[in-house]
């Protein structure tokens, strides 16, 4: 039993630290996100094309010949936290959509600033959100366009 | 044999708190998922597969004017007035295919004036049967008829053939 007791004292002891030097901080807060929205694509079925949502402006371009109308819209994060504290920002992978006949797949995601910024005096940060949307030729039937991608947020 | 066991357990215990002390700092407890949605329309283009003209038969004109219609529901052809019809009325066809269930609107062409001798004929109201909003089928098809009035002067004293195009507009909504 004394060995036992020895064992648990030494274990606490040893074990105990490894818990206790993890850094606390609290989490930003992830405050309101708001929509990237593409507006009305047609497409060139005949070669794809690939968008592009400027994540400042919002505007919607397009590299090859796809007709562009309806209002687009840049998404937005609004993040806040430790006052001046800077964070990393981790973009979505790749994101495919199905359709028939070829895919579409959203990619290349942009945030005003880039990946690491800081939070400001008062703890508050506000992203532009923005991404490439790039389609097959050949799709025979397009469709809504109705996802949701994620970035992940920490602290440096 | 009970010793063997005690260690044994002390033991497993002492790498479980080992264990634990490295795995919970290692994880990204701070970090946060920022959802954000994308939302848009990626259509294939809107095309026009075939058309068939409003046909107005043979009028035979009254002196005194009249305006005569070409129903865009049943293609037949009636007048306000005493207009006499001969021959074979019908009403037009659009035939359309693009993005299933997508809604269109379609706009009307703007009046046709006709210059003939002693006077002049329009070729106006003309009418999208269903409406200048529709949806296209699941299947991405949609036709729909059309008519239009046909509205002649008074004074013409020698008429002709029949012969010009009107475009309908049709886009997205």
């Amino acid at each position: 039993m004394r060995r036992i007791g020895i064992l648990i004292v030494a274990m606490i002891a040893l074990g105990g630290p490894f818990a206790w030097v993890a850094p606390v901080k609290a989490q930003p807060v992830i405050d309101s996100t708001s929509s990237m929205n593409f507006g009305r694509i047609i497409m060139d079925t005949a070669s794809g094309d690939t968008l592009t949502l400027n994540p400042s402006t919002g505007q919607l371009t397009a590299a090859g010949s796809s007709a562009l109308s309806g209002v687009t819209s840049a998404g937005n994060i609004s993040i806040s936290g430790t006052p001046n504290q800077s964070l990393s920002i981790l973009p979505p992978s790749d994101t495919p959509i199905s359709f028939s006949g070829g895919n579409a797949t959203l990619k290349n995601f942009t945030l005003t600033g880039g990946m690491t910024q800081s939070l400001n005096g008062g703890g508050t940060l506000s992203l532009g959100v923005g991404c490439d949307l790039q389609y097959d030729a050949h799709i025979t039937q397009g469709g809504p366009i109705n996802q949701s991608i994620s970035f992940i947020i920490d602290y440096n | 044999m009970k010793n063997s066991m005690t260690r044994l357990l002390c033991g497993a215990a002492v790498l479980a708190a080992f264990a634990a002390g490295f795995i919970i700092p290692m994880q990204n407890a701070n970090a946060v998922n920022a959802a954000v949605s994308v939302t848009g329309n990626l259509n294939i283009p809107l095309v026009v597969s075939s058309t068939t003209p409003i046909a107005f038969g043979t009028i035979i004109m009254i002196p005194a004017g009249d305006t005569v219609t070409v129903n865009a529901s049943t293609g037949a052809i009636t007048g306000l007035a005493a207009t006499t019809f001969a021959g074979t009325a019908s009403n037009g066809t659009i035939v359309l295919a693009g993005q299933g269930n997508a809604s269109v609107s379609f706009t009307d062409p703007a009046t046709i004036d006709v210059a003939v001798t002693g006077g002049s004929y329009h070729i106006q109201n003309f009418v999208v049967n269903g409406g200048d909003t529709q949806s296209l089928s699941a299947g991405g098809a949609l036709t729909v008829k059309v008519g239009a009035d046909l509205a002649y002067d008074a004074s013409i004293s020698s008429g002709g053939v029949i012969s010009s195009t009107a475009t309908f507009t049709v886009a997205y909504n």
